[in-house]
């Protein structure tokens, strides 16, 4: 298969939503994550020739890039930002509904891993599979974590409502 | 896309319409766009079909010929005791080495899953009345090692130990031998310390026992017989002795009767003619009963002779039949009391080691290995390679 620029631009159109979705919600910083974005699809493009799909399809490829873009920005700018309910999300004042405050509230409880895998799921829509392999991890672990992850949300949720 | 079936509806809910909220596309976005596609090179950029799932086949394929091995293997079993259930009736006893005490060359031969018949060959058993037994005991024994002449001199020095006897003894790399004579009543104790010296896994051993009571009966049947005729004859001998005692007793006085007649009517003096005649013809008359009386005892004494020496010769006879008989049952009994046995050394891979102890045939277990390796080998080749 070839990807030609319309092809490519579909794909932007199609992934790009999600994927600066989860980089917003992975640095809390908006202008942050433009900047990921834009270096993780130049190394995708770059890469793209080499790119081998080895079970996973191009977006968990995408997402696997953005991570490893965000620990290297993590580290250049020193510093692990713990989750901050106050500071979360900053730049999404729009996100004020109800379920989007209960979901902030339930992720803070929730472990960074566990955080983790909640953003690939229901952000990035990546199957458990993608996931698996942008985390190295079994396809039986992943969906054990995430189960634990949803019991657990589900009875902070259920606490809490 | 599928959600977990178990998990409550509104949590899956909540999560993805907080994750359907939180997809956005930047403010720049056209703009990002755009430097991002000027990037791309005229032409197309090659990718690859990523739409395939690279499944572990090559473990999938170890794992099969593991398991078609373990049937194969299982029915192959099944198959050869089946077999072996059908043969002629067995001591039921695993074999290792011939089974044959006379041709311990031929235990070489590695034939543990073959069943022997019994060594020796059963007798057929006299009546149940006499329950006396007098067992014969052989024993021989295949020891795998990796060290042969070490484990053999300490089998010397063990046999040594239990007074027994080495007959024969040969130690090579690949193979050791040792023949040895050891006492019925410490057959046990020997049996004991070499299962103590020798793991269970690498030692197996034949101990075959035998009855040998027809021998013994024969024996004694034999010795009843002799004893028998032995007091037969001594019987006879007794009354040869004695009627030759009376018919030469009888003899003699009847000899004696005629020598003093014949004496009486010698010295007897007359005139009378009448008397002289009656003394002629009472002479005549006696004198060939003499000869014929002292013929009777010559002949008396010569038959005496023969048939006592005839007596004593078959008497002599006799007595050495029964000491060599007795010799025999106490052969019989030394036999008995002694344990003829062998033990063969044999040397043993690694390799063999591992299938003694790895449950089935080891060539699943390497086939499982392979595949397990080859499992992680593709596990490790299916991270996403990140520039």
């Amino acid at each position: 298969m070839n990807l030609d620029r319309d092809a490519l631009s579909k794909l932007w159109d199609e992934t790009t939503p999600k994927l600066f979705g989860y980089l917003v919600n992975v640095t809390r910083d908006k202008s942050l994550a433009e900047d990921l974005l834009q270096s993780t699809w130049l190394k995708a493009i770059e890469a793209m020739p080499k790119f081998k799909s080895r079970g996973a399809g191009f977006p968990a490829w995408l997402f696997a890039i953005a991570r490893n873009e965000c620990r290297q920005a993590w580290r250049k700018s020193n510093r692990e930002a713990a989750f901050d309910l106050e500071q979360h999300d900053k730049a999404a004042p729009d996100n004020n509904s109800e379920n989007q405050i209960l979901v902030d509230q339930l992720l803070s409880n929730l472990s960074e891993d566990d955080r983790e895998l909640i953003r690939l799921r229901y952000i990035a829509d990546l199957p458990i599979n993608d996931i698996a392999r942008i985390l190295n991890l079994n396809f039986v672990t992943v969906r054990v974590r995430l189960h634990r992850a949803l019991v657990q949300a589900k009875s902070y949720a259920a606490k809490h409502s | 896309m599928s959600k977990p079936n178990h998990m409550p509806r509104n949590i899956h809910n909540i999560l993805t319409d907080w994750g359907r909220g939180k997809r956005r596309s930047p403010a720049r976005n056209e703009i990002l766009k755009a430097e991002i596609l000027t990037r791309v090179p005229a032409g197309n950029i090659p990718t690859v079909n990523h739409s395939l799932r690279r499944l572990p086949w090559l473990s999938f394929a170890f794992t099969s010929l593991a398991a078609i091995i373990l049937v194969v293997n299982a029915v192959s079993v099944n198959y050869s005791s089946r077999t072996m259930m059908v043969s002629a009736p067995t001591a039921g006893v695993r074999e290792e080495g011939s089974g044959s005490f006379a041709m311990p060359n031929s235990i070489v031969q590695d034939s543990r899953n073959s069943l022997i018949r019994p060594w020796p060959s059963p007798s057929p058993g006299g009546s149940i009345t006499d329950t006396r037994e007098f067992l014969k005991k052989d024993y021989n024994a295949q020891v795998r090692t990796r060290k042969i002449d070490e484990l053999a001199g300490r089998i010397q020095t063990m046999v040594r130990g239990y007074d027994g006897r080495i007959d024969g003894y040969s130690a090579s790399e690949k193979y050791g031998y040792v023949s040895f004579a050891i006492p019925a009543s410490k057959l046990e104790a020997f049996r004991a310390e070499i299962k103590s010296i020798i793991r269970a896994k690498f030692y197996t051993e034949y101990v075959s026992s035998q009855n040998l009571l027809p021998q013994k009966q024969s024996i004694e049947q034999e010795q009843s017989q002799i004893e028998k005729t032995l007091g037969q004859l001594r019987a006879d001998r007794d009354k040869l002795m004695i009627d030759h005692k009376k018919t030469l007793s009888s003899l003699q006085s009847q000899l004696n009767a005629a020598n003093k007649e014949l004496a009486a009517l010698r010295a007897e003096v007359t005139d009378d003619p009448e008397r002289r005649a009656q003394i002629d013809a009472r002479i005549a008359q006696l004198q060939p009963q003499k000869i014929t009386l002292e013929s009777r005892v010559y002949n008396e004494n010569k038959n005496y002779e023969a048939n006592l020496v005839s007596f004593d010769s078959q008497i002599a006879s006799a007595e050495s039949n029964l000491e060599a008989v007795e010799k025999q049952d106490q052969n019989l009994l030394d036999n008995v009391a002694t344990v003829q046995g062998y033990i063969t050394l044999n040397w043993i891979s690694l390799w063999e080691i591992m299938d003694l102890y790895l449950p089935g045939p080891l060539l699943t277990w390497i086939l499982g290995a392979l595949a397990l390796t080859a499992y992680l080998w593709h596990r490790h080749r299916s991270h996403l390679l990140i520039p």
